[in-house]
Order: structure tokens, then C-alpha cells, then sequence
């Protein structure tokens, strides 16, 4: 069953006072995703894959094109409530701590003070931030920062998670723990959507990966495809950089 | 469930962060202790001087907030996209915009509310060193019904620094916008009656006229909730202006926070 | 080794900053010690609108500044300039438009304008626009009172204005019977001795004290050669040719000398007055 579906967006961005239309981000762009299914997609820098993700969020409107998740708009409230949404440079309040984040988030779901507590302590066990609870942001280590965001992204249980590079600016260790919980959704069932450059992680735990370039899916594949996929000229690389060089080249040409 | 409570919240508690806030205190403490000493320079208006300055230290100090929380907490969050991790949440646009709203309406409030208490120590503290019979038209009503309109004063323009922050991409054209505003607003009534006086040899064009005619019922009139002056001369606030300022500053506010919403709703948060 | 440098310089950084600081300090009090601000040449309209919602501090600033500015001038018995005292007439009037409810500025313009620089008619104006704001303040019908009476010589005008004043919630009990006092007696001299002694109640600065005893002082004297006067004229029919006739004739044992150095004379009406002017003249 599709959970996610983009149909044919286009998006420009606008030159802030000229109001011309500067660079195309997405064109005719087209993503399906299945419940339960974890969807990687990479690609290089400037290809449209934050873009993708903000238009999911409802943050950025397409000029053309519909989204929609669960049969509903993008941006509707009661879609957004089922979205964990993790952004691309943890944007978090500097001098607010995790807690107040977390208890903003329960304030929002209307949860009783006794389950925020226990949820809150639950979910820093599980982000391993206990100790930093009550610290400001701005102490916080890079690696740290992205730790309490995803915290927060996860904290009301999302059915859908919307990973900005949830991997990026993580030390091995930290990484490590970013991929424990994201396959620890996947198997409860959690759709998860997410863009990364580093393409290793990708292979791991997704169940599809898309290949993005200029604004557009230049290929979609799972890693069972690519374990028979032929390596062609890149050799000493991994599957996926391999098919992911080979596309782009056949983009390019 | 309503969003905009915990988003005024954060806002309150992120503004409450702001070391800026205690400097203002330090600096409205400095402040009362020499309006009460200074008073004493003059002859007979001892307990007017007093007013005047603490007076104008909570309206200055209540402009910390449009002019630079309300700039920070804005701007700064759209430019710094913290706003994601509001709208992450089921928070639509409109409520993220009142929710702000009512944050700084909060943190204003909150030092209106510190520094006019430290008025009434300083008229207090003026009481305990100069002889009673200067403090005979002493109101205390009026200095609270002033501060409560200074209050409403800082509301109103903040609710324009929302609007500003909201159509412009930079924190530092929102500042620039606001302080147009204010000093619009702190002049324009001066300035209709300006040019609706027939002056001898002073020839206004029509165009001009009603320009400024127009402006002052496009910007907010903030002179209108200047009672400082009535306050610090213990002059009794009528009711019948201050409910008509009431009810003006409040359908002002609800007009630009409309304005706000629909620009709001169509803007893209890259 | 870096450290007793760091702490060398240091020393004699601040030597520096303390030794400037008292050499700027002694340059800027060596001539006019305090400046009229500029401001004071602005229309009131201008000045109004750039100090936005605080037009009362504004006010005060300006009002100690004047009032620092006067002081200097005319308690340390420097000669002012007229320049000097449209200066200071444009201050309260500007200091007045800011707050009109403002009383001090009106008292300075009233204790000094009309008697040393001769603007009565300035006052006046001053003084309308302060009983039309202060309707429950007595003081600015008496200072009209006083102004008509004592330098317009305008009796009926007075009157009229001191009746305002009596009326006023607060105003003292003596006003009311003071108009037809004033009727009766010819002299304008008492109306002086009242004002300033009204104004005296009033005064807490020893300076300003100071200066309104000493012309209480020499209205007193004037008043009291007056009355030697009037004996001399009850005893001989003849109006004393000057005032050492009285001497002469034993009715005084010397003519008191003006605090403000000049010397008394009698006018042809038999009133008494002073080569002075009741302003300190320079010899002294």
C-alpha cells in the first residue's frame, strides 16, 4: 500500500527581491513509497534530496505537482502529527535544553505530565543523552546536537520518519547508533524516508534506494538488485557506489 | 489539540534566555535610583521628575522586546530554521504566528510588569527622603493604568515586528522596518495635525495631505498610548480613552496578525 | 617577567587616563561652565516629534540644564547678555510646550525674565499657557497678578487675575482681601514684598534663596524710605528734595545702602527707587 506519493513536482526556487526563478531543484519529479518501507535516497550535493523531503514536511510548496502522504496533503496537520521529521542541520534552539524540546513535543500531543516524564527519560536512554539532559544546546557536541534532534523526531512514536542525513557529523559510534535505531523501526513497521550521502549506510538497511541528480529520480533499486549487479569499471568500491557512479555517468551522457 | 499555548512557551522560555533581559534590569535599577536622586534638583515637581523617568524606563525597557527579542526570536528562527522544529510538530502556520505572538506578548508583559513594580519602590523610596506635601497628587491608579497601556503600546508594535519578520528574509531589515514603525507611529498624529492646521504661509499639497492622512490609519498610532505625562502629574485616565485605546490596540493587532497569517501561509521556509 | 610588564603598563595607562581626564576637566570649567542646549533654538514642534514617547524626560533634562545654565549666570552675578535671555525664554517656552504641566520653568521665567531682562510681555504669555493647563494651581493667576500690578502698572487687569487666583482650590487666605488692599494702597512696592515673600515660602535652594532675600531686603528698604517719605511730606507739606533730608531733618539716621549697589532716589511722584535697577551692577 503507498504511503507517500509525489506526482510529477517541480520546483524553482525564487531570487529573494528580483523574484526571478533561479535554480530548478526538482523537475517532474515523481517518488512512491510503501508503508513499512525503508527509503533511501542519495545523490550528490544539490540534486533536490532536502528539497524532496521539506515538500513532504509541507515547508516548501511545489510549483507544480501534487504530494501527498496517506491519501492526504502534504502540510495537513493531522498528516504532520504522524511524521517524525528530522532536519538537515539540527535545527534546535540553542539555549533551550533537550527536555524543553521534548516537553514543547508533548505539549503538542497533549500528553499527561507522568507519561512525558517517562517518555522523556525513554527516549534519552535511547539517544544515550541522559546525562546532558538539562544542558543547553549550545554545550552540545555536533554529534550530540544531532542525537537530541532525532530525539525529538522520534519522541511521540511517528509512523513516518522524515531523515534529513540523519547520519551526517557522527562519529563511527554515534553512526552506529543512528543505524541500530533506524532498523529498530523498521522493525516495528515505521516507513521511514530518508537522504543521505553516505552511501555504506544506505546499502544497509534500506529496503529501496532512489538515485537522485538535477532534480530528478535517475534510478531506483534494492540492495537484492544490486548484489547481481555488474560492478563495470569502478572496482574497490561498494555495490552501491558503483551503480550510484554508473548512473549518474548514464545521467550525464 | 491547540498548539499555541506551548509555542508561546518556548517562546517565553527561549526569550527568557536572553542575558539582554537582566542587563535591563541592572539598568531600569540604575535608572530609578537616579531619577529619585536627580528629582531633588528641582523645586516643586519632585514626585513628576520621578515618574517621568522610571516611567520612561518601563516604556524603554518594554521595547527591548519588539526591538530586539521580537527580531531575534522571528527572524531568527526562520533564518536558523529552528521554525522546523515548531512546524514539525501539528502546528499550522496561523499558530506558530500567534503563538509567537503571545510569547513575546508574554516576556513584554513580564517586563512591564518588573519594572513598573520598581517604579513604585522608587516612589516609595522618594516618599521616605523629600517632604510629604510634594506627593500630594501621588495616583497610584494612573501609574498602573499607564504602564498597562505602555504595555499595550509594545503588543501593538510587536504584532507589526511579527508582520515584518514574516515578509522579509533578514533580521536586519525586520529591525530596520520596526524602528520605521515606531517612529512612524510615536509621530504621525503630530504630523496630521501638522498639516490639517491651516498655518500662514505654509502651503501643504493635497497629495501630501492625504498621504499622511492615510498613514496614520495604516501605521499603528502609538502616541495614542503615551499616558506618561498624565501619570507622572497625577492627572486621573479617563475610561472612556483608555477603553477606546484598548479596543483599538486590540483590533490593530488582530488586523496585522491576519496579514501576517495569509503572507505567512503562501511563504516558502527553505 | 611579562607579567610585572603587563602590570607596569597598566599602572601608567591609568596615569595617563586619570591625568587627561582632570586636564579636560579643568579646560572645560575654566571658561562658560555650562552651555545652553541647542535644542532650546528649535521649534518646540520639531523638538516635540524627535523625542517620540518621551517628551517629559526630555523636558526635565532641559529644564536642569536651564536651570544649571541660569544659576551660573545670574547667582555668581555674571552680566547677561540679551542674547542670553531669549536663550533662556526660549528654553521654557520650549520645556513648557514638552510638558506644559510643568510648574518649576514657569517660576524660573517668572522670578527672573520680567525683573532683570525686562520681559514682561513674554511672560505673560508663559504664564496664560500655564493657568490654561493648571487649573488647580493658584500660582500662575498670582504671578499674573503680580506682573500687571508691579511692572505693567495695569491695577484693573491685576485684579482681575488675582480674584482667578483666590478662587482656586488650595490658593492662600490672604488673596482675597489682598485685591482691595492693593486699591487702596498707592505704592506698587508691597505687591513686590508679597510675591517674594510667596515665592521665599516656596524656595528650598540656598542659592535661590539668597537671591530672592536679597531683593525682599531692598524692596523692603524702598518701602520703608517711602513711608519716612510720606511722614516728611504729613510734617513739612513739601516733598523732600532728596532723601538725605530726612537725615537732616531726623526722621532717619542714615540712608541704608542698596544691596545691589546702586543708590536711592526720590521721583517726582514721592516714590522711591534705585540707580540700580534691582540688578547687581557691575562695581560691586
Amino acid at each position: 500500500m503507498i504511503i507517500i506519493n509525489c506526482n510529477n513536482i517541480t520546483k524553482s526556487y525564487t531570487a529573494a527581491l528580483s523574484g526571478t526563478k533561479t535554480q530548478k531543484a526538482l523537475v517532474e519529479f515523481d517518488l512512491r513509497v510503501e508503508r513499512g518501507e525503508v527509503f533511501g535516497i542519495v545523490g550528490p550535493n544539490g540534486a533536490g534530496k532536502s528539497t524532496i523531503l521539506k515538500i513532504l514536511m509541507g515547508f516548501v510548496r511545489p510549483d507544480h505537482g501534487t504530494a501527498m502522504i496517506d491519501g492526504q496533503k502534504v502540510g495537513d496537520l493531522n498528516v504532520r502529527r504522524r511524521i517524525g521529521y528530522l532536519p538537515e542541520n539540527p535545527c534546535l534552539y540553542r539555549n533551550l535544553s533537550v527536555t524543553d524540546h521534548l516537553v514543547f513535543a508533548a505539549r503538542t500531543a497533549g500528553m499527561s505530565k507522568k507519561q512525558t516524564r517517562k517518555r522523556i527519560d525513554e527516549i534519552l536512554q535511547t539517544v544515550n543523552l541522559a546525562h546532558a539532559a538539562k544542558l543547553p544546546i549550545r554545550t552540545f557536541s555536533k554529534g550530540m546536537t544531532q542525537r537530541a534532534a532525532l530525539a525529538y523526531a522520534l519522541f511521540l512514536e511517528p509512523e513516518i520518519l522524515i531523515l534529513d542525513e540523519p547520519m551526517s557529523g557522527l562519529d563511527p559510534l554515534g553512526r552506529h547508533l543512528v543505524v541500530e535505531i533506524i532498523r529498530q523501526y523498521k522493525t516495528s513497521g515505521t516507513t521511514i524516508v530518508f537522504c543521505s550521502h553516505i552511501l555504506a549506510d544506505v546499502e544497509h538497511i534500506c529496503t529501496r534506494i532512489g538515485i537522485m541528480n538535477k532534480g530528478v529520480m535517475a534510478a531506483v533499486t534494492t540492495p537484492e538488485e544490486l548484489v547481481g549487479a555488474d560492478q563495470g569499471e569502478h572496482v574497490g568500491v561498494s555495490r552501491l557506489e558503483s551503480f550510484f557512479l554508473n548512473t549518474l555517468s548514464a545521467v550525464s551522457n | 489539540m491547540n498548539t499555541i499555548w506551548p509555542i508561546a512557551l518556548i517562546t517565553f522560555k527561549e526569550g527568557l534566555r536572553y542575558r539582554v533581559l537582566y542587563g535591563v534590569v541592572v539598568f531600569a535599577v540604575f535608572f530609578n535610583v537616579f531619577a529619585v536622586l536627580i528629582s531633588g534638583f528641582f523645586m516643586r515637581d519632585i514626585l513628576k521628575i520621578t515618574l517621568d523617568l522610571c516611567l520612561s524606563v518601563v516604556s524603554a525597557g518594554g521595547l527591548l522586546v519588539p526591538f530586539f527579542l521580537a527580531v531575534n526570536l522571528l527572524s531568527g528562527d526562520i533564518e536558523q530554521r529552528t521554525i522546523y522544529t515548531i512546524l514539525a510538530r501539528p502546528a499550522s502556520r496561523a499558530n506558530y504566528i500567534i503563538g509567537k505572538f503571545i510569547g513575546l506578548g508574554l516576556l513584554a508583559a513580564m517586563i512591564v510588569g518588573v519594572l513598573t513594580c520598581f517604579t513604585l519602590l522608587a516612589v516609595w523610596g522618594s516618599t521616605q527622603i523629600y517632604p510629604e506635601h510634594f506627593f500630594t497628587r501621588l495616583s497610584v491608579s494612573s501609574i498602573l493604568m499607564s504602564s498597562f497601556i505602555a504595555l499595550l503600546a509594545i503588543l501593538t508594535l510587536n504584532s507589526t515586528v511579527v508582520l515584518w519578520c514574516c515578509v522579509t528574509t533578514s533580521s536586519f531589515l525586520a529591525t530596520l522596518l520596526t524602528l520605521a514603525t515606531y517612529v512612524v507611529g510615536q509621530t504621525v498624529e503630530d504630523l496630521v495635525h501638522f498639516v490639517s492646521a491651516q498655518l500662514p504661509g505654509v502651503d501643504i499639497s493635497p497629495t501630501v495631505k492625504k498621504v499622511i492622512h492615510v498613514t496614520l490609519y495604516i501605521f499603528p498610532n502609538l502616541a495614542a498610548f503615551d499616558f506618561k505625562q498624565q501619570a507622572a502629574h497625577g492627572l486621573a485616565i479617563s475610561f472612556q480613552e483608555v477603553s477606546l485605546v484598548t479596543v483599538y490596540g486590540f483590533a490593530y493587532v488582530t488586523a496585522i496578525l491576519i496579514i501576517a497569517v495569509l503572507y505567512f501561509n503562501k511563504r516558502d521556509l527553505p | 617577567m611579562k607579567a610585572w610588564g603587563l602590570l607596569l603598563s597598566f599602572i601608567v595607562v591609568c596615569f595617563i587616563s586619570f591625568f587627561c581626564v582632570g586636564r579636560i576637566y579643568d579646560m572645560h570649567t575654566g571658561g562658560e561652565k555650562t552651555e545652553v542646549s541647542r535644542l532650546v533654538y528649535y521649534p518646540p514642534s520639531l523638538v516635540k516629534a524627535l523625542v517620540l514617547e518621551f517628551p517629559g524626560v526630555m523636558a526635565d533634562y532641559l529644564m536642569l540644564n536651564t536651570m544649571v545654565w541660569h544659576g551660573e549666570k545670574i547667582l555668581d552675578k555674571i552680566e547677561v547678555k540679551p542674547a542670553e535671555w531669549q536663550a533662556t525664554y526660549l528654553g521654557v517656552k520650549l520645556i513648557t510646550e514638552l510638558d506644559p504641566r510643568f510648574l518649576d520653568p514657569y517660576v524660573l521665567a517668572e522670578t527672573s525674565l520680567p525683573w532683570e531682562a525686562g520681559m514682561v510681555e513674554e511672560t505673560n504669555e508663559l504664564l496664560l499657557k500655564a493657568a490654561s493647563v493648571l487649573k488647580d494651581n493658584y500660582r500662575p493667576y498670582f504671578f499674573l497678578w503680580f506682573n500687571h500690578y508691579y511692572f505693567l502698572k495695569d491695577p484693573e487687569t491685576a485684579g482681575m487675575y488675582l480674584e482667578k487666583a483666590a478662587i482656586v482650590p488650595g490658593a492662600p487666605q490672604f488673596y482675597k482681601t489682598l485685591a482691595a488692599r492693593m486699591r487702596l494702597q498707592s505704592g506698587n512696592i508691597m505687591s513686590g514684598i508679597i510675591f517674594l515673600q510667596e515665592m521665599l515660602k516656596e524656595t528650598r535652594d540656598a542659592k535661590t534663596k539668597l537671591f530672592l532675600q536679597k531683593r525682599l531686603d531692598t524692596l523692603r528698604i524702598i518701602a520703608a524710605l517711602e513711608k519716612h517719605v510720606g511722614e516728611y511730606i504729613k510734617q513739612f507739606n513739601q516733598q523732600p528734595e532728596n532723601l538725605s533730608d530726612l537725615v537732616r531733618e531726623g526722621l532717619m539716621e542714615e540712608i541704608p545702602r542698596d544691596p545691589y549697589g546702586g543708590e536711592f532716589y526720590i521721583m517726582e511722584n514721592g516714590r522711591v527707587y534705585t540707580t540700580s535697577n534691582l540688578v547687581q551692577l557691575k562695581s560691586n
